[in-house]
């Protein structure tokens, strides 16, 4: 397998003065993994997510994603990386208000410069896929966690990314919508998707990762999966 | 108190681009505030002070012939002072150091009457006949001045001495003789002063007073006064406009800045609560930080404001004497200053109080971004619009905040109303200027005098103006060509003196708009500039006396924007004169520059000089003007971006983490720019709409009330200055405006890392 994600002495400051949040981390997933990394809260786990998203860029090192350097990126080229080539879910969904169910999934593809009428159609898709077509126009206010959290997926799918980004993705549903996220992600992986996963949930990170590393104190420990 | 004080300085250094914008706006408010204020005050006070301290004539009138009845007037209704009748004449007085245009003399025993007390400045008053005292201006100043102990003639008919100079507030005379001084005070003229009841309407009272007696002119304290305040004056009422939008804007973004950081500082306030900090120091934190700023922006901007309005007051103040530097009285400063602060306080109050209201767990719970679902509605169907993401969602964004949103609209509102008034003054001006100079009619002016310096020993009146007249007639180019001479006489009644501009041959063509009447015809007609018939109190179909003795009925009313009361007529009206100058007009499509020079060359030898008026005009009161309104404009508009800014600044700041989440899946920093600007688009064109009605009304208002301070009517051309197209671009102003403002909060939205928006709470 070809690495897609490769993090090479990556070191990350938020202050000049501080300790750093990453220290020369190397990491590498390849195509078709489903990654999760997992540690405690300030460990630095969010960090290197952003990093591999492009949200932010590394104080040294280097991260690469599908042969792309991305520290080398401009701010609007990483916008684009975003749009086509990651997916994101996020612990509190990130989901605009004052959109639909449908609206949310379909704003990426627009982005990205799908027409509407085709990215309505792939959002219904994915909605339908996810068990949620009944709820396609409903607003975020009038959704459940779970659901919520579903049509997070949706949306970071909707372009069809070669790598899902998961940041604590059932870090904010009960128990039941939890496992029904996890199980997603298996599927998603079993299917061919790329997954990195962010979380300190371990029945989760076992649950639909193929390879687990730790990370405390900025540094990274590969732990062998059961 | 220390702890607020500290609280307040700290809150000022974190938001240091809202107290920049408070503190311009301040500044530019109290500076405007005492230009507008000082103007208004300083420009009489020197006139007022004096009028005072001599109870001056609120109106000086001159009969004709009359005697123990005009004594008696005194005793009439409306009458509550007089002095007189003293006998008078028009009279030009020559000397050693020159001679002086005709003016009133005065026969007169005392300086100490009950009205118009006489202030003798130099020497001493009169004690018998072959003495004169002459009046400030009729003394003159530098090399030209008459001095105690010189001997001047009196029209020609007497030699006196000079043995004081003396001052009158109302001007009542250009110099006073003794009473019994029977070869000077020739004629049957008398002069009556009064002081009335009622002196708000003194050509009124004159009327009731004189009302069967021969009178035969007036001259009124107010014309006197205006005279004296000049054009500064009409300053007043654009700098009082602009003023006034300074602060409105002033007390918009005191409140926008307040509840911006009200909202923004919820948790710290929650905090601060938490810590023991009470509602009242709360409120107390939140007021200080604008009076932190607004203190010294205040002073500052006062100080500015009372240094601009020195030179345009110091022509007053030169009419008076008045020694050391004219200036702003120390009370309109702290008035200024205290209304500025006065103002800004209660307007930052509002904000404050709420803070101040606020619980501790609401204030430490409640994040920043907008609660509830206000304009939720309207957001989703315009995200639901078929317009790019990042317009849609743009568009939507003012309905988050209504009240914030209102405010900016207000902001662009003023800041557009500043542009769409100033443009609208600046060109009113221009034409003002324009139609004064009369370049259009008269393009080209033939002056009665050698080209270059004067020779030695050259006077006027030397050069063969017949045969000048002749050389232009026969220019090919030439349309029009009218002789013009200009002196200064008096009018009876009238204590100042009057401007004859006179025409040799048919001058209707030479560019003076009629604003009411006909054009004159004959020697004993003439047109009137407006403010001739303002300072005078005369009608078009008065007839008045000039000091010739002539009669001559006004019979039209032109738009003329000279300083001076002027009026228009025939040559033929003044024996013995001949042209100083011809106006020329010229066919359409005549090129300027050729015509002279072909002009120049066909009056070689003679004592004759041609030359583009263009070249000899200007005005530089219009000047002074549009470069003042330039000034305000830029800045106001200036204050009013800085305002939108700050407004914009605060609701992207808020909506950071929205920013967050649509960079996260993929909206490029073009985008988020796009967004943040579309977000002030409805605001700047609503702004603009409505301004453009508002700045119309204020240069409707404001003209007529500057020409009205000037004793002008201005012709309506003058005021139509604004072309359908004109209104439409002043309008969309707005639009940039509103999106100059919303381009530095929208290269932060784009820079802003997304990783950080998304933490954002």
């Amino acid at each position: 397998m070809t690495d897609f994600v490769r993090l090479q002495a990556v070191t990350k400051h938020y202050e000049s003065a501080g300790p750093p949040a990453l220290d020369h981390v190397d990491l590498t997933v390849a195509e078709g993994e489903a990654v999760a990394v997992m540690g405690p809260s300030g460990s630095g786990k969010s960090t290197l997510l952003n990093l591999v998203a492009g949200l932010d860029r590394p104080s040294s090192g280097e991260v690469v994603v599908n042969g792309t350097v991305l520290n080398r990126l401009s701010e609007t080229a990483l916008a684009r990386h975003r749009r086509t080539g990651i997916g994101i879910v996020f612990q509190f969904f990130h989901l605009l208000d004052e959109l639909t169910a449908r609206e949310n999934v379909v704003l990426p593809a627009q982005l990205a410069g799908m027409s509407r009428r085709a990215a309505l159609a792939r959002a219904d898709d994915l909605l339908g896929s996810l068990g949620l077509a009944s709820r396609a126009g409903a607003y975020p206010a009038k959704l459940s966690g779970g659901e919520r959290q579903r049509v997070a997926v949706a949306r970071a799918l909707v372009n069809r990314p070669r790598l899902l980004l998961a940041d604590e993705p059932t870090g904010a549903v009960d128990a039941a919508a939890g496992r029904q996220v996890m199980e997603l992600l298996r599927d998603l992986n079993r299917g061919g998707q790329t997954v990195l996963l962010v979380t300190h949930d371990a029945e989760l990170a076992r649950g639909c990762a193929t390879r687990i590393v730790d990370v405390r104190d900025g540094h990274l420990r590969e732990r062998v999966t059961a | 108190m220390r702890a607020v004080l500290r609280a307040a300085a700290a809150a000022v250094r974190r938001r240091r681009m809202q107290s920049l914008v408070v503190g311009a706006v301040v500044l530019l408010s109290a500076a405007t505030g005492v230009l507008a204020l000082g103007l208004m005050i300083a420009s009489s006070a020197p006139f007022d002070a004096a009028f005072a301290r001599q109870n001056g004539a609120h109106a000086a009138v001159t009969f004709e012939g009359g005697g123990e009845e005009l004594a008696a007037s005194a005793e009439r209704t409306g009458v509550t002072g007089a002095a007189g009748p003293f006998r008078t004449v028009d009279a030009a007085l020559g000397g050693e150091h020159g001679d002086r245009p005709p003016g009133p003399v005065v026969g007169r025993a005392d300086a100490d009457t009950t009205v118009d007390r006489l202030e003798v400045t130099g020497g001493a008053w009169l004690t018998g006949p072959g003495q004169i005292v002459l009046s400030r201006d009729t003394a003159g100043r530098g090399r030209m001045e008459w001095k105690v102990g010189d001997t001047v003639t009196v029209g020609d008919r007497a030699r006196l001495t000079v043995v004081g100079i003396a001052s009158s507030a109302t001007s009542t005379a250009a110099a006073w003789v003794w009473p019994g001084q029977d070869d000077v005070l020739t004629g049957d003229h008398r002069q009556m002063l009064y002081r009335f009841a009622d002196p708000a309407d003194p050509d009124a009272a004159v009327d009731r007073v004189t009302a069967g007696l021969p009178g035969v002119g007036s001259t009124t304290w107010l014309a006197v006064r205006t005279e004296v305040e000049g054009v500064i004056r009409t300053f007043v009422p654009f700098v009082v406009a602009f003023a006034v939008l300074g602060l409105l804007l002033s007390v918009l973004i005191v409140v926008n800045v307040v509840a911006g950081a009200v909202v923004a500082g919820f948790r710290t306030i929650g905090v601060q609560k938490s810590l023991g900090f009470t509602p009242a120091q709360i409120t107390a934190i939140y007021c200080g930080q604008v009076l932190i700023v607004c203190v010294p922006a205040g002073l500052l901007g006062v100080a500015i404001g009372h240094l601009a309005a020195v030179p345009l007051l110091r022509q007053t103040s030169d009419a008076y004497q008045v020694t050391g530097a004219p200036s702003v009285p120390l009370t309109v400063d702290a008035l200024v200053l205290a209304g500025v602060v006065l103002l800004v306080t209660l307007a930052a109050a509002g904000p404050a109080l709420r803070a101040g209201r606020l619980s501790a767990v609401r204030a430490i719970t409640v994040g920043r971004a907008p609660t509830g679902d206000r304009g939720v509605r309207i957001r989703r169907a315009l995200a639901a619009l078929p317009l790019p993401r990042a317009i849609g969602f743009g568009l939507g964004t003012p309905f988050a905040r209504p009240a914030r949103s209102a405010v900016t609209v207000v902001a662009v509102l003023l800041g557009v109303t500043t542009v769409v008034f100033a443009t609208g003054l600046a060109a009113s001006l221009t034409r003002v200027a324009s139609m004064g100079s009369r370049l259009d009619a008269v393009p080209v002016r033939v002056g009665m005098h050698p080209a270059g310096p004067r020779p030695q020993g050259w006077a006027p009146g030397t050069a063969d103006t017949a045969a000048v007249r002749k050389i232009i007639e026969a220019q090919p180019g030439t349309t029009h060509v009218a002789g013009e001479t200009e002196q200064d006489t008096t009018m009876i009644g009238y204590t100042e003196p009057l401007a004859v501009r006179a025409y040799q041959g048919d001058a209707s063509w030479a560019g003076y708009p009629l604003l009411r009447g006909r054009w004159y015809t004959g020697a004993t007609e003439a047109v009137a500039g407006s403010r001739m018939l303002a300072l005078t109190g005369t009608e078009v179909g008065d007839t008045i006396t000039l000091g010739t003795g002539q009669k001559v009925t006004i019979v039209g009313q032109v738009f003329s924007n000279g300083s001076d009361a002027t009026i228009l007529m025939d040559m033929a009206g003044l024996p013995g004169v001949t042209p100083q100058i011809f106006d020329v007009g010229l066919a359409p499509g005549t090129d300027h520059r050729a015509y002279i020079e072909q002009l120049r060359s066909a009056l070689t030898g003679l004592e004759a000089d041609a030359q583009l008026s263009a070249e000899t005009q200007e005005n530089e009161v219009v000047a002074v003007m549009i470069g003042l309104i330039a000034t305000l404009t830029v800045l106001l508009t200036t204050v009013a971006g800085l305002g939108v800014l700050n407004t914009v600044m605060l609701t992207t700041r808020e909506r950071v983490h929205e920013i967050g989440v649509l960079k996260s899946v993929g909206m490029t920093p073009g985008q988020v720019r796009v967004l943040v600007l579309s977000s002030v688009t409805v605001i700047g064109l609503v702004g603009g709409a409505l301004a453009v009605p508002l700045g119309f009304a204020l240069h409707g208002w404001a003209l007529p009330v500057m020409a009205g301070s000037a004793g002008l009517v201005l012709p309506q051309s003058i005021l139509d200055v604004y072309e359908p197209w004109t209104l439409v671009a002043l309008g969309a102003c707005g639009i940039v405006l509103a999106a100059l403002g919303a381009l530095v909060p929208g290269s932060w939205a784009a820079r802003a890392r997304a990783s950080a928006a998304l933490r954002a709470e």
